[in-house]
């Protein structure tokens, strides 16, 4: 290999301390990504990254929906005096929800990341034996719902009230309404802001190395262990999150723009 | 302007003097390993180590000061600093050699093994393919690597962590240097763990990390080390702190 026969070629340099700049950046290439196949560590820390992202942002979009819409003004203050008593309780249960929804976005936001992965780990899943990743998926997840739900909300809000009107007059149910008319255009104008939160995401999951969930920023502190390069693997995990993020802020990008087509 | 330039000049001269008085070097350490290296009640490094450096300092005339950090950073803040040491019960091992320089070893710690008291494990290779948790970049890390394999060791920020895992059954035992388990074990006071009796047949030599360009003080530590081998100092530390000269 190549890669060998350069490394063979600065060993006297090495072994008498005198490389200069460019060897030095070779050595610390060659020992912190080429050697025993190291660069093999990135891409899976890389993968795990990515799994536990992905599925965190399906935890988050769901849960972070429905918290949404259990914070609108209309279900905050659900009024049903006068009908029966099935209705009134039933609007008394929502309200209570309601409550409790923000309670949880103001203690998941308001409170570190890193905190509640502790506590997940050690304290809801004390003693039971159980992925590493389900505990990411779930700490992160319920962490990026809280955001989430702040952001859908004011995707919600930011539709005309018109439109609901428009919708209910139709005929649609309440839920049909939200689902068909107002969700969809909610969406569009939270893209920007949700991508935010997609991107903060996936590298805050980088605080799941606290408990040995070998994700890239951990696949890099592994290999600083091995080869105690000062900053060496850091910059390579950086420049992995870096490719993540641009494509997927290049792919939100495009996305947007085919949903302004409609906008005339 | 007189005035300035006195003032100045004076502010100068304070400055050498308090480079000249008494010289001050930094060591590394990472204060979460107990009985080598840990936090008091007051916030202070305590332990081992400790007190092994200031011995080291009285012989060559330098105070040393303990500057702590995660155990991951101790010895790259050595390669990258010349007037910096590490001392946190680093191990010698070859590969830390292409960093670093190593001061003689001043201790041979061992590794143990530790699991849950009904495990049953008895030798190296009832912990084949078992979750093995450590504290990260060790020779445990390295140990248990070689023993289970790459992906079945779980490894954490402190040993402390990985004694917690084990306690909340997350690893299936724990790899960490004789001195430090028993430390561990020994306040976390739990019955249900144990240290087993396998052999990982693993020399385990402590030894000071310096900066390879200070080879000078390399000289003067080692000087010093021998110095307080020979006058039974480093038989006195391990009665002190492990109840029995190693």
């Amino acid at each position: 290999m190549i890669f060998e026969q350069w490394w063979e070629a600065i060993q006297p340099a090495l072994q008498s301390n005198t490389l200069n700049f460019w060897q030095t950046i070779y050595k610390e290439i060659y020992l912190n990504v080429i050697k025993d196949g190291r660069w093999l560590n990135y891409l899976q820390g890389l993968g795990k990254t990515l799994e536990v992202s992905f599925f965190a942002i399906l935890v988050g979009l769901f849960l972070g929906t429905i918290l949404a819409i259990l914070r609108l003004p209309q279900i905050k203050d659900m009024d049903m005096r006068g009908k029966g008593f099935l209705k009134q309780f039933g609007a008394a249960v929502v309200r209570c929800l309601s409550r409790l929804a923000g309670g949880y976005i103001n203690l998941m936001r308001g409170t570190p990341l890193l905190l509640q992965v502790l506590l997940i780990n050690f304290g809801v899943f004390g003693s039971i034996r159980i992925e590493k990743i389900i505990i990411g998926v779930i700490a992160c997840g319920l962490n990026s719902a809280a955001y989430v739900a702040e952001i859908v909300r004011g995707g919600i809000m930011s539709v005309e009230k018109g439109q609901t009107e428009a919708g209910r007059s139709l005929g649609l149910s309440g839920f049909r309404t939200m689902m068909y008319i107002v969700l969809p255009q909610a969406a569009k104008s939270a893209l920007p802001a949700m991508c935010n939160e997609f991107i903060s995401l996936i590298k805050e999951t980088s605080v799941l190395s606290y408990i040995a969930l070998t994700e890239l920023t951990k696949a890099g502190d592994y290999i600083r262990s091995r080869t105690f390069s000062a900053f060496t693997p850091y910059i390579v995990s950086g420049l992995l999150y870096l490719i993540v993020t641009l494509t997927l802020t290049t792919l939100i990008g495009k996305l947007e723009r085919r949903l302004r087509n409609s906008d005339h | 302007m007189k005035k300035m330039i006195a003032v100045l000049a004076a502010m100068v001269m304070l400055c050498c003097c308090a480079f000249a008085s008494a010289e001050t070097l930094l060591y590394a350490t990472n204060p979460e390993y107990p009985p080598f290296e840990s936090m008091d009640d007051n916030n202070q490094v305590v332990g081992y180590d400790v007190d092994l450096i200031n011995a080291i300092g009285e012989k060559i005339g330098i105070e040393f000061q303990a500057e702590p950090m995660a155990f991951d950073a101790v010895v790259s803040s050595v390669q990258t600093n010349p007037n910096m040491i590490g001392l946190s019960g680093i191990s010698i091992t070859d590969e830390r050699k292409l960093s670093v320089n190593f001061s003689d070893g001043y201790i041979d710690a061992g590794l143990v093994v530790v699991m849950k008291a009904d495990a049953g494990f008895k030798t190296m290779d009832d912990l084949k393919g078992k979750l093995i948790g450590v504290q990260q970049g060790t020779t445990s890390d390295f140990k248990a690597e070689e023993i289970t394999g790459q992906e079945n060791v779980m490894r954490y920020a402190t040993f402390i962590d990985a004694m917690l895992s084990l306690q909340g059954n997350k690893v299936d035992a724990v790899i960490v240097d004789a001195p430090v388990g028993q430390a561990i074990l020994a306040s976390m006071n739990d019955p249900s763990l144990i240290i087993t009796d396998i052999d990982l047949g693993a020399a385990d030599w402590y030894g000071i990390a310096v900066n390879k360009d200070n080879v000078e003080l390399l000289e003067k530590i080692n000087a010093a080390l021998a110095e307080l081998k020979a006058e039974g100092f480093l038989d006195t530390l391990a009665s002190k702190y492990f109840g029995s000269a190693e």
